[in-house]
């Protein structure tokens, strides 16, 4: 059996128009999107370019949107039951090429609210501290939230993308830091965070961050 | 647009530069930084995206009493079969638990008892716990904890950057070469002292848990400088790879699973470790639980897969999903339910032992150049300790670094070598633009396949020379590969080129290695050398000698 494939391609350095390929790609049993991804580039068109590193679903680099909804490719099967499916580059990104995204503008939004332990306070943590941050720490900066975000505007996006604001939750759960991070929140704008996006968020993560519940504690 | 192909080269000068962007490459970044020099850090994945953050169920360090760093070195040595660089094994088992407190400083947060204490789990031999962890993603989050460490001290980095060549004067590195994966610009970097922190390679083998950015690029970039390698026919099997799927094939399934009572069966249910190792059972060491799974499945006791199976089905939901989270998200994906039946695991290539010979400051017999992590060896031995790796990636990473510094502190920076800048240039292009030639995956399943087959968990002379044979054959082909694109953007095929050619310099330097070591110790078994022998207590190293590579054995350094 053979599933048809439309793949998404751009190129930025050639400005390229953007179209959309069809691939037949044989199915088989258990086949994620990284399988699909990866037979296309093998056997059908060595032109493709794509991202991945571990297929364990851990380091984060092989995010696309499958039928319009953000996945790992590495960790997400293949549903045998529809004969057209497409894949696309992540979505609220720039693209640089094919499924590539550019990631510098999430990253220099990313780097303003300071990703890292600032004056820290050195306190014993216990078990229920640690475990505080827990959920948090779980990020590995997919992007998938930030490409499942539709609801948000360019203007809302460009002070405080879901990414960030996990991060900033990270920090509050954190008796060490010693930023007023909720402070931070607030100005960047995480009132644009409704609950209702925050829980859709919530399922989008591969991570199964509670992002809804970052969203309240940031909030408070 | 091929003419152009190659024709410009951006020149980048700094006091240090750092290969490689997992745990050992950024730790030595930092260090470098901190001393006030210019540093600079390249890795070919996404920034926090290395192996390192593939490594899950822990870090040994001693931490919690009555674990010391003395009862640390001693089964780290014991565990390596008596052929670890002593020294080394010393600086690192004493500085492991000032690396931990570093992390931490970073941001990292490990697991704790409720008073406060680290949560330490007991891997193979460990009588007193070392394991500290963060759930079984320690490795991710150690990755987060020193890209956030990075980030605030501005470190300058590029990623998805692929270095192919250390350039060097009169035996000394004075800097590297390579392109950028984005567009195939090349750019030199000119540096006073370089680090090698490139990590293993396990893409060579068919099966491995490695990302595939593991491509052996530092093992064949020190050989090509002039630089030694120690133990390369020491390849660690981790017992328990994933097995289930095509798909999910070797991806690793931590020892914290066997560690907290996982049980290993065969297809008829039987616990078959009581077979081989009655009183040690699923927590032998690596090597022997691999071989011991290697001959069930190969005694027809394996499941359809060619597997066996590990159980967890016994333990609570919340009991997997605190100590083992991302192994039950890993089975889920593929539609198995751990917490109702058993998962299939198979042995999976894992880890280098072996790598660039460096003494206990990461210095290699090459003025300028510095080796830290899986690309380096000597700290392992025979056969590393679960929680050994990542953990040695922080202490020699950070020697490293202080090293490096050091030493670029000394000298001025050197001119640079242009003949080698331009044959470099033109080895890299000659894939792209010669006319026809061999497709460079081709090459890189054969690959696979060859060090799969005949240099696995079991050897013996008869496949190492035919492995031998194959690899030479291999290596002429490879020289003979072309990208089906021309394109510069995001050329895939080039990539492969230049990495296959590393990985069959790798597979080279093991196999002569284990075809010389006529005896079995740690992860080297020979079946038509079975015993372990006294004599053979000493190291084998490798080096190229005008294109050749030749071994020499050395006495272990104690």
């Amino acid at each position: 059996m053979k599933i048809k494939f439309l793949i998404y391609r751009f190129n930025s350095q050639k400005k390229s128009k953007l179209k959309y390929d069809f691939f037949d790609v044989p199915y088989s049993k258990g086949m994620t999107v990284l399988d699909v991804i990866a037979y296309i580039y093998k056997h059908l068109d060595p032109t493709l370019a794509f991202r991945y590193e571990c297929r364990q679903g851990i380091c984060g680099t092989c995010g696309v949107m499958l039928n319009k909804k953000p996945v790992l490719s590495c960790s997400t099967q293949i549903d045998s039951t529809r004969q057209t499916q497409m894949i696309e580059p992540l979505a609220n990104f720039p693209v640089e090429k094919d499924l590539i995204v550019n990631l510098e503008p999430v990253l220099k939004r990313y780097l303003k609210i300071k990703p890292y332990l600032d004056k820290i306070h050195k306190v014993i943590i216990t078990k229920k501290k640690s475990n505080e941050s827990k959920a948090f720490r779980k990020c590995i900066e997919c992007g998938c939230c930030i490409a499942g975000s539709p609801e948000l505007t360019k203007k809302s996006f460009s002070d405080l993308d879901p990414m960030s604001l996990v991060k900033i939750a990270r920090y509050v759960t954190d008796p060490r830091d010693g930023l007023n991070r909720k402070s931070m929140a607030r100005k960047a704008g995480i009132d644009n965070y409704s609950d209702d996006l925050g829980k859709k968020l919530t399922l989008v993560c591969p991570r199964g961050i509670p992002i809804d519940e970052a969203i309240k504690l940031l909030k408070q | 647009m091929n003419s152009s192909l190659g024709s410009s080269i951006k020149y980048i000068k700094t006091d240090i530069l750092v290969i490689g962007a997992g745990g050992a490459g950024i730790r030595a970044a930092i260090e470098a930084k901190k001393r006030e020099l210019e540093t600079v850090l390249l890795g070919k994945e996404v920034l926090g995206c290395a192996h390192t953050g593939m490594a899950m169920g822990g870090m040994n360090a001693a931490m919690v009493k009555p674990a010391t760093p003395k009862f640390h070195a001693q089964i780290t040595i014991e565990g390596g079969y008596f052929i670890n660089n002593y020294k080394m094994v010393k600086v690192f088992t004493d500085e492991m638990p000032a690396r931990v407190y570093d992390l931490e400083s970073y941001g990292v947060i490990y697991d704790r008892l409720d008073n406060g204490e680290f949560y330490t789990w007991a891997g193979p031999k460990q009588k007193y716990p070392l394991n500290v962890c963060v759930g079984d993603y320690t490795g991710r989050e150690m990755m987060q904890g020193l890209v956030d460490e990075a980030r605030k001290l501005k470190i300058k980095y590029t990623d998805e950057f692929f270095v192919s060549k250390l350039l060097t004067v009169k035996s000394q590195v004075v800097g590297a070469i390579g392109i950028n994966i984005r567009n195939a610009e090349t750019v030199v970097f000119q540096a006073k002292s370089v680090i090698l922190a490139s990590g293993g390679a396990g893409r060579m083998y068919k099966v491995t848990t490695n990302a595939m950015s593991n491509t052996g690029d530092g093992y064949a970039m020190a050989l090509d400088a002039g630089a030694e390698l120690i133990d390369m026919e020491m390849v660690q099997f981790h017992p328990t790879g994933m097995a289930n799927t095509p798909s999910s094939l070797g991806v690793l399934v931590t020892e914290k699973t066997r560690a907290h009572g996982g049980i290993l069966r065969n297809r008829k249910g039987e616990r078959f470790m009581n077979k081989y190792y009655p009183k040690e059972m699923e927590l032998a060491k690596r090597d022997e639980v691999s071989r011991s799974i290697y001959l069930e499945v190969a005694a027809g006791l394996g499941t359809k897969n060619g597997a066996v199976y590990l159980h967890v089905d016994h333990w609570t939901k919340d009991k997997i999903l605190e100590i083992i989270p991302d192994v039950y998200e890993q089975y889920k994906n593929t539609g198995v339910d751990i917490s109702k039946e058993p998962m299939e695991i198979y042995p999976s290539m894992h880890h280098m032992m072996g790598g660039i010979k460096i003494n206990e400051w990461g210095e290699t017999i090459i003025p300028g150049l510095y080796a830290a992590g899986e690309v380096a060896g000597g700290v392992h031995g025979a056969n590393r300790l679960g929680g050994n790796s990542i953990a040695e990636g922080q202490v020699f990473g950070r020697r490293a670094g202080i090293a490096a510094a050091k030493f670029a502190k000394k000298i001025k920076n050197i001119p640079l070598p242009k003949n080698q800048i331009k044959n470099e240039q033109a080895r890299i292009f000659s894939f792209i633009t010669r006319k026809t030639g061999v497709i460079p995956h081709a090459v890189e399943d054969k690959l696979k396949q060859v060090m799969w087959d005949k240099v696995g968990i079991f050897r013996d002379e008869k496949k190492l020379i035919e492995a031998k044979k194959a690899i030479t054959k291999l290596k002429l082909e490879a020289k003979k590969m072309k990208t089906r694109t021309t394109l510069k953007e995001r050329n895939r095929d080039l990539q492969d080129c230049l990495e296959i050619e590393n990985m069959l310099a790798t597979a080279e330097s093991v196999i002569e290695a284990a075809i010389l070591r006529k005896e079995s110790r740690g992860a080297h078994s020979r079946t038509d050398y079975p015993k372990t022998l006294d004599v053979w207590r000493k190291n084998i190293v490798v080096k190229n000698n005008n294109g050749k590579v030749v071994t020499k054995v050395i006495d272990v350094i104690t």
